[in-house]
């Protein structure tokens, strides 16, 4: 698969009622004084429904700082940040937790699984956190953990699940309440080649069926033959920015 | 909340240590809890036991147990207030009670005459509801072995007069550490030399019609050199005299507050300590975008859950500890409405031991997730 095969609806083929994600003119900085970093300068970007857009650049790019203002888990200094049209600038931290938790969906190179929990209940949380468990998300849990061939390992605690089955119990967890978003950090910097690509061929097929957006931030370049887009910071500032079929 | 459970549950060690832990906090609470209410009860038992609805005693009289004492014809001059019905005598001191074997002891001999109410013990001669055997005793049931009665009658002296014990009572343990004697007014009198003009508490029944407050308060003003209460209000000053001015009260109710910080301190160190290890967990469940209060009811969760079953162990081991107790504290109180009472306590210490945790959790940078 090529960069160019991958390639779907941009942002400049915007569907009505399909999601949205977009920066415009975003500037962030850490600490203050002589000890004051430029951690994003002045970076707009926009991302397409059905779009697997990869950012990657050295570290200290401000590869993740992006991720966190588009996953609204960080405020800018200044800028927009635009997730289904709602400026998560001007929201409270109250109303961005409830953006973020009806619009994203997170995958983190750590997993970030809940240890004492089986896989089932992993991402059953996700449900909870949402509102409560029902029949309903049980059979959506199921059905995902199924999908990513895990329906014998529901009862398996993280620590029994190798790489790569914990990814993809993080996966079904971002996917349970269906978020028209998903952030991923270095899904496959954990995982051997296999598993990483299996994980990259998940999130592709669901960005592209599900006509979700995709941000995966990544040092692999074998995300090149995944991303429809690609975009490269290089201290703080995007460097490139284009379509897999440009 | 099955993450709650599941955090807990998962270092087992900790989780028994934090649950041992508020077991022996609840213990504490609900033994001292049981030793105070006792206390309490016992402090007052000799009061609550007369049927009289007024009392008459010397003035500033604190308790039953140290009384003054006053004229004899206190008691005429009450039957001719209005709205009372009659009156009877009561009088108590310490006095040397000699056992059978010789050995002598300090005891708390009570007299009193058979109209003080039908559940005052008093040595009453067989067949008669109001007549007392003369020369009679009756003592509590938790004090034959320390008088060495080992059957009755058994023969005694009272400061050397010659007396015997023909029965026994119960629930009149004496929380002084000196038995508690009973018997009729006129012996009773004799045994502790009370002067005959003289008495110690006159009892009086009001009238039908009349109420307890009204024939107080014109008692009060008939004999206002004296101290005038009804039975709940003199039951009341005891009980507050014994707490609270004795210290005896304050120390017990000491041990069970100790008990209240011991568990918050075991549950709070216990709380902390899973919520520190699972510190990228709450900022997972902040990043995936679980509310603050979501993250709040997880600890709660997790503090109460301990707190349940700690409470429960607690008061698993505490009946059986109580009852055994009872064997050397006759008057602590066995009722099982004390350990439901300690549930309260127990889950404002599991509540107040999650705030630290709360607030750790709570300021936790959910960014935080996306650091390796």
């Amino acid at each position: 698969m090529t960069l160019t095969e991958t390639g779907t609806a941009g942002a400049g083929a915007r569907v009505a009622g399909a999601p949205s994600l977009s920066v415009e003119a975003l500037n962030v900085h850490y600490g203050e004084g002589a000890a004051r970093v430029r951690a994003l300068t002045d970076v707009s970007l926009e991302f397409g429904a059905g779009e697997l857009s990869l950012i990657m650049g050295p570290s200290g790019s401000g590869k993740t700082t992006l991720l966190s203002i588009l996953g609204c888990l960080l405020r800018a200094d200044s800028g927009r940040v635009l997730v289904n049209g709602a400026d998560a600038g001007l929201l409270s931290e109250v109303r961005r937790t409830g953006l973020r938790r009806r619009n994203v969906g997170f995958v983190f190179q750590a997993f970030r699984l809940f240890h004492s929990l089986s896989a089932f209940d992993n991402v059953m949380v996700a449900a909870e956190v949402a509102g409560g468990r029902s029949d309903s998300s049980r059979r959506r849990a199921l059905e995902l953990l199924e999908s990513f061939g895990l329906q014998d390992k529901l009862h398996l605690k993280p620590s029994a699940l190798s790489g790569g089955e914990k990814q993809r119990v993080a996966i079904a967890r971002a996917l349970l309440p269906d978020p028209p978003i998903l952030l991923a950090d270095e899904p496959t910097a954990s995982l051997d080649s296999d598993a990483g690509r299996e994980i990259s061929e998940i999130l592709l097929r669901i960005t592209q069926d599900r006509r979700h957006i995709a941000v995966v931030v990544s040092h692999d370049p074998r995300w090149t033959d995944f991303a429809s887009r690609k975009v490269v910071l290089r201290d703080g500032r995007v460097v490139e920015n284009r379509r897999a079929d440009q | 909340m099955r993450l709650a459970w599941n955090n807990i549950a998962f270092d087992r060690i900790r989780f028994a240590v934090t649950v041992l832990g508020i077991a022996a906090a609840v213990f504490l609470m609900v033994f001292q809890g049981s030793i105070l209410l006792g206390f309490v009860r016992a402090a007052s038992k000799v009061i609550d036991s007369t049927s009289a609805e007024v009392w008459i005693a010397g003035r500033g009289v604190n308790c039953f147990e140290f009384p003054v004492e006053i004229e004899r014809q206190v008691g005429e001059i009450a039957m001719s207030v209005p709205g009372v019905a009659s009156t009877s005598r009561i009088c108590t001191r310490a006095v040397q009670f000699q056992k059978a074997n010789g050995d002598q002891q300090l005891v708390s001999l009570i007299g009193a005459e058979s109209q003080a109410g039908p559940m005052f013990p008093v040595p009453r001669i067989a067949g008669s509801a109001s007549a007392a055997e003369p020369d009679t005793l009756l003592i509590d049931e938790s004090n034959s072995q320390s008088l060495r009665i080992q059957r009755v009658p058994a023969d005694v002296e009272i400061n050397n007069l010659r007396a015997r014990v023909v029965g026994s009572t119960t629930g009149f343990s004496s929380f002084l550490g000196s038995p508690y004697v009973f018997a009729g007014y006129a012996d009773a009198a004799r045994y502790m030399q009370l002067r005959p003009g003289n008495t110690m508490f006159v009892l009086v029944r009001v009238a039908p019609g009349s109420t307890a407050a009204v024939v107080k308060d014109a008692l009060q003003k008939r004999l206002p050199n004296l101290d005038v209460w009804t039975r709940d209000e003199f039951a009341m000053r005891a009980r507050s005299y014994w707490l609270s001015q004795t210290g005896a009260g304050g120390a017990i109710l000491i041990a069970s507050i100790l008990g209240f910080f011991i568990g918050l301190t075991i549950v709070s160190q216990s709380t902390y300590a899973t919520t520190m290890e699972n510190i990228e967990e709450f900022a997972t469940l902040k990043a995936i975008g679980a509310t603050n209060w979501f993250i709040r009811r997880v600890i709660l969760s997790q503090s109460c859950m301990c707190g349940v079953v700690g409470y429960a162990l607690g008061v698993l081991i505490t009946g059986p500890l109580v009852n055994a107790a009872s064997g050397s504290i006759p008057w602590v109180a066995k009722t099982s409405w004390v350990a439901g009472f300690a549930l309260g306590p127990t889950i404002v210490m599991c509540v107040l031991a999650s705030l630290v945790s709360v607030r750790t959790a709570l300021s936790v940078e959910p960014a935080k997730v996306f650091r390796a």
